[in-house]
């Protein structure tokens, strides 16, 4: 799973989809890969301001990923070069929302603690009865 | 037509989930292609435009994402596709799929506690999956779900719109002006989704269902060669022979697929149908067929607006926005 979608998962209960608590959810014991893929700027511009960008900061503080500027960078700075490439910050972001992925390990709710496991990097969001 | 069981959620764990559990690899060697409509919404879609596919089994609608696609040469756009599904097994072939695009991802999720900021996609889709919801509340519930993750259609009254209370992140929202994709039908720019369902009207079907039928109908799957026969449940012969009279009954010669892209079952007699158990197993999915205007009238009882609705090849479709307050 790549570190993009957290940026569009929460809580899959009802009780937290109000809670600003639910939202990011946050990594546990994860093992990470980095899974290739073909580079795209501007598929990367194009998402870029859709994306919770304090959510993200987050995530790469909790994983220990440096490198990320507090504030969203401009959609220029991603397509500015003489190539139209963007560079260093547009390869980076790639490298991080696109090819980083969580393989194994756990996404918790701050909310309500509830904890989703990631296996073979597929992230499993059913809720045991008792909590639907 | 459908037994007499009490339906809701654990109904639909052993007449939908468990089967699909089953027949996953065989279903998903016969889903390729995406549907016309499918591929023409996805179309209209802006660049960078973030949506879900709620229900996405093997993922055949996220490899269409245009410019998605690893070999396109024109990455000049594309959109990203959040897929999830019920069932772990499709969703395993799903992501075997999607791991090396950038347009597209997967998990797996309920489409009744979808995992999903609200508010925050341009787009969704949800293509045959609301007829396996066996009460008319739960299809509904199910409708709900995926609008209520779309943009809301206006820039500032959404605050206070009922539902939404303590989201307060709004992103995307500044955007919501210029992420028309529908030359003016959606003009005030909120999230969109497509629905489509089986029809009851098939006329034109070999299913011979029509107006009046019986809407809540069980459909075999007929796996041929003992694919996945060994790991399988065997189920008694008379609960076999049961659910084939049971789907006998409501059609005469049934097809492994609602798009009539996979092989024909043969209309079997109840002794050579047993006879063939040991080539092929039967699996019997639950589906509510949808009748004329019902997928609409659903939509505004879920609280959205339809922005357009057809039929295409056996389904009614329709696609549908936040009610604007």
């Amino acid at each position: 799973m790549k570190l993009l979608t957290l940026n569009f998962l929460t809580c899959a209960r009802r009780a937290c989809k109000s809670s600003a608590d639910a939202f990011p959810l946050h990594p546990r014991d994860v093992e990470l890969e980095i899974v290739e893929a073909e580079p795209n700027p501007s598929f990367l511009s194009n998402i870029l301001p859709r994306l919770e960008w304090p959510a993200l900061v987050t995530l790469c503080a909790e994983l220990g990923l440096p490198g990320l500027p507090g504030e969203a960078p401009e959609v220029a700075e991603l397509t500015a070069g003489e190539d139209g490439k963007g560079g260093k910050l547009a390869e980076d972001l790639h490298r991080l929302l696109l090819e980083t992925t969580v393989k194994e390990g756990a996404l918790v709710c701050g909310s309500c603690g509830h904890e989703y496991r990631v296996k073979e990097g597929i992230a499993n969001f059913l809720l045991p009865s008792h909590l639907v | 037509m459908a037994d007499d069981f009490p339906r809701g959620e654990s109904y639909e764990a052993e007449h939908v989930h468990a089967v699909y559990e089953q027949i996953a690899s065989h279903f998903s060697s016969t889903r390729y292609k995406p549907w016309p409509i499918v591929t023409s919404f996805l179309s209209s879609l802006p660049p960078g435009a973030i949506g879900l596919d709620v229900g996405c089994g093997n993922g055949k609608n996220l490899s269409t994402a245009r410019g998605t696609s690893a070999s396109s040469l024109s990455l000049s756009s594309g959109i990203f596709t959040l897929g999830s599904d019920r069932s772990p097994s499709l969703i395993r072939l799903a992501a075997q799929h999607q791991q090396h695009r950038s347009g597209a991802d997967v998990v797996v999720a309920d489409a009744l506690a979808l995992p999903h900021p609200r508010c925050r996609f341009d787009f969704a889709i949800c293509v045959a999956v609301l007829h396996h919801f066996s009460t008319a509340e739960r299809r509904v519930e199910g409708m709900k779900g995926v609008l209520e993750v779309l943009r809301p259609r206006h820039k500032v009254a959404e605050a206070g719109e009922a539902g939404e209370a303590g989201d307060g992140k709004g992103a995307g929202l500044e955007n919501a002006g210029d992420r028309d994709g529908e030359g003016g039908k959606n003009g005030d720019g909120g999230g969109k989704a497509l629905f489509t369902v089986w029809a009851l009207e098939q006329q034109g079907s070999r299913r011979g269902w029509d107006e009046g039928c019986e809407q809540d109908v069980m459909v075999p799957w007929v796996m041929k060669g003992g694919a996945g026969g060994g790991k399988v449940r065997k189920k008694g012969r008379r609960e076999e022979a049961k659910e084939r009279l049971i789907a006998k009954s409501t059609a005469e010669v049934a097809e492994n697929s609602e798009d009539g892209a996979s092989e024909k079952r043969e209309g079997l007699g109840e002794e050579e149908g047993l006879a063939a158990e040991e080539q092929e197993r039967t699996f019997h999915r639950y589906y509510h067929l949808y009748k004329k205007g019902e997928l609409e009238h659903d939509i505004v009882e879920a609280g959205g607006v339809v922005l357009e609705s057809g039929y295409e090849k056996d389904n009614w479709w329709a696609v549908a926005a936040r009610q604007a307050t």
